[in-house]
């Protein structure tokens, strides 16, 4: 009978073996394997948010932006400079772009645990609530 | 074209940088993953603290929530505003404070929520403080024992349960006793007496209704200007009555804390422990007795501790608490009851039956107690109400063997009689509270025998004879009683003048 691992033990652990060159798709069939034997399927996408979170410790940061248009790579180097700043140890970042025409201008900077809302459609929001 | 586009949005992502530099980096962020009932799971801000604030952004707006469950892999908050707004996958960002009410002299005379905001259709509130609606009590050494008295104005309690400013009474019984009643015309004796006690009423989920009603009261009589009455009806979410009675404390201790003096009424702390009960089970505490989570004494307790009286040194203001119980079938060995009973510093126990009988206010002799008051009383009270409650508990028992009538010896007829005359005179109506001079020279008047030839039920109107024609014929007298100085002894010349006027008075109303 398999006990329950809080998600925050389980994406250590995921974020250790990946940190120390473990292979991903080994990784993810282990914790596929215990979801689906202690009936924690749902929690597959929290899992992810927190193994995200967990790299942050480890130097590997993830890096979501979204924004109307492409980012330039001035623009890539300017976020790229930021993390390093916020996040000390900082080895590696890996921008994931979403485009997002909705959004009008501007960029929203999504770092594991913390965000950034850049754009001007959160800004018009924001005087709408005001 | 294209060139342009990126060329702004770089501008864009400058702008953003530099803003962010000003707010000290990125925002902590979580997301909203599950939410009902008043309450939201949220997964993130690992950095949240017990009870700071969180804001939800809702496509309707922020709605603010509060941090209770701090667990491993998510919080359990709790939400202030419309729930309904609040959806699966919502934006949460922790504000960096705990929850904190507006305070000040702006909020007398206002009707407000437990956030601070205005009920009463009139102009916003706008104060230059606020405090946190969790705080620390006192110390030890920042206290001084109650010495003065908060009187209410009820005969009996002034005389038998003695009220000091900075005590915890508990005003308890089952529903339609009087028990509001009783608290109610504390308020009103506070503008009266202008004594400069600040009122501040707080309403847990009581019926709006009733709220209204009471409010209406207070302003007819002139106590309002002195008053802030924190309103929640039963339809308002849980959070908000779990809240009201702190941020009820929190506005009165700005009063306590600039040496002023403040009277908090809760009313009341059962269905302040019932709302705590369903937003704990929501939460997914386990429950304990009465399904109760097992730290609803603390609740009640961090509560009511900040109820104090203040040394010298820091300022010497006081915060007095009359917190309510309503019991259900008499019974006060049900759990909320008895938590409370234990935290505070007496209680006044209302009876059913005695209400029933017109026996008004209702206070039981035998069940309620004051234990720190006896050292504020004044000692013109004191004089006169040393053996009442004695007198009156031993009345309450015999009067079931009265029935017997005939069989009785001579002591136990006079003490019966005695009683009822004392029990007549304790009747008090509503809204007439009763100052110093009028409380002495009436128990006085049953107690050297000067109303023994009235009829009990004349012994009323005998009182108000007695206490109209002292006012007429001494009013300088009756001032110096007032100020509770004064001993009303035996052959003393206060004594002998409340003696002769009441002799005089009785003869009207004698058979």
């Amino acid at each position: 009978m398999s006990t329950t691992i809080s998600r925050r033990k389980l994406s250590q652990y995921a974020a250790n073996e990946l940190a120390n060159g473990g292979s991903i798709s080994d990784v993810a069939l282990q914790l596929a394997s215990y979801l689906d034997d202690t009936g924690r399927k749902s929690e597959a996408e929290l899992l992810q948010r927190d193994i995200e979170s967990a790299l942050v410790e480890h130097g590997i940061v993830l890096v979501r932006t979204t924004s109307a248009r492409a980012l330039s790579g001035e623009a890539k180097n300017d976020i790229e400079v930021m993390i390093k700043h916020e996040f000390p140890g900082t080895k590696d970042v890996t921008i994931i772009e979403l485009i997002d025409e909705s959004v009008i201008a501007g960029v929203k900077i999504e770092v594991p645990g913390y965000r950034l809302d850049a754009t001007v459609k959160a800004k018009l929001e924001k005087l709408k609530v005001a | 074209m294209s060139k342009v586009n990126v060329a702004e949005l770089s501008k864009e992502l400058q702008a953003a940088i530099a803003g962010l530099e000003q707010r000290d980096g990125l925002e902590s962020a979580g997301i909203v993953t599950k939410v009902g009932d008043g309450v939201a799971s949220i997964h993130g801000l690992a950095k949240a603290g017990y009870s700071e604030v969180l804001e939800i952004d809702t496509s309707e707006g922020v709605v603010e929530a509060f941090a209770l469950n701090l667990m491993e892999d998510e919080i359990g908050a709790v939400i202030l505003g419309n729930d309904q707004q609040v959806s699966a996958g919502n934006t949460v960002r922790l504000k960096g404070t705990v929850l904190e009410v507006p305070v000040g002299e702006e909020l007398l005379g206002r009707v407000v929520d437990p956030l601070g905001r205005p009920l009463d259709g009139g102009p916003a509130i706008k104060t230059s403080q606020s405090n946190p609606v969790e705080r620390e009590a006192i110390g030890v050494m920042g206290r001084k024992g109650v010495h003065e008295p908060l009187m209410t104005g009820i005969i009996s309690i002034d005389t038998m349960f003695p009220i000091g400013r900075g005590q915890r009474e508990l005003i308890i019984g089952d529903r339609q006793t009087g028990k509001t009643a009783v608290a109610l015309d504390t308020m009103i004796n506070q503008a009266r007496q202008k004594t400069g006690v600040v009122n501040i009423y707080v309403a847990v989920g009581q019926k709006l209704s009733k709220i209204a009603r009471l409010v209406e009261r207070l302003k007819a009589e002139g106590v309002m200007e002195q008053t802030i009455v924190v309103a929640t009806g039963p339809s308002d979410p849980a959070p908000l009555l779990y809240l009201a009675p702190y941020a009820g404390t929190a506005m009165g201790e700005y009063f306590r804390d600039k040496g002023g003096h403040a009277l908090m009424i809760y009313d009341d702390l059962s269905k302040h422990a019932v709302a705590y009960r369903q937003m704990s089970l929501l939460l997914r505490r386990p429950p304990g007795r009465e399904a109760f989570p097992g730290d609803v004494f603390y609740l009640h307790s961090r509560l009511l501790e900040r109820s104090a009286k203040l040394s010298e040194e820091l300022g010497a203001g006081s915060l007095t608490a009359l917190p309510i119980v309503e019991t259900q079938a008499n019974d006060i060995s049900a759990y909320i009851p008895t938590n409370v009973i234990s935290i505070t510093d007496g209680q006044i126990f209302m009876e059913t039956d005695l209400f029933n009988q017109g026996i008004r206010p209702a206070i039981s002799a035998g069940l309620s107690v004051s234990r720190v008051g006896g050292a504020a009383q004044t000692k013109s009270i004191k004089s006169v109400s040393g053996h009442l409650k004695l007198g009156l508990s031993q009345f309450r028992e015999l009067a079931a063997f009265a029935q017997f009538g005939s069989d009785l010896d001579d002591a136990t007829k006079a003490q019966i009689d005695r009683g009822q005359r004392l029990t007549e005179l304790l009747k008090q109506a509503q809204y007439q509270p009763m100052s110093i001079w009028e409380q002495c020279a009436s128990v006085h008047a049953i107690d050297s025998g000067s109303f023994d030839t009235v009829p009990v039920a004349k012994i009323k109107n005998a009182q108000e004879a007695l206490l109209t024609k002292l006012w007429t014929d001494h009013k300088a007298d009756m001032r110096d009683l007032n100020k509770g100085a004064e001993k009303v002894e035996k052959d003393s010349k206060i004594a002998k003048l409340i003696e002769k006027t009441a002799i005089s008075a009785a003869k009207g109303f004698e058979d």
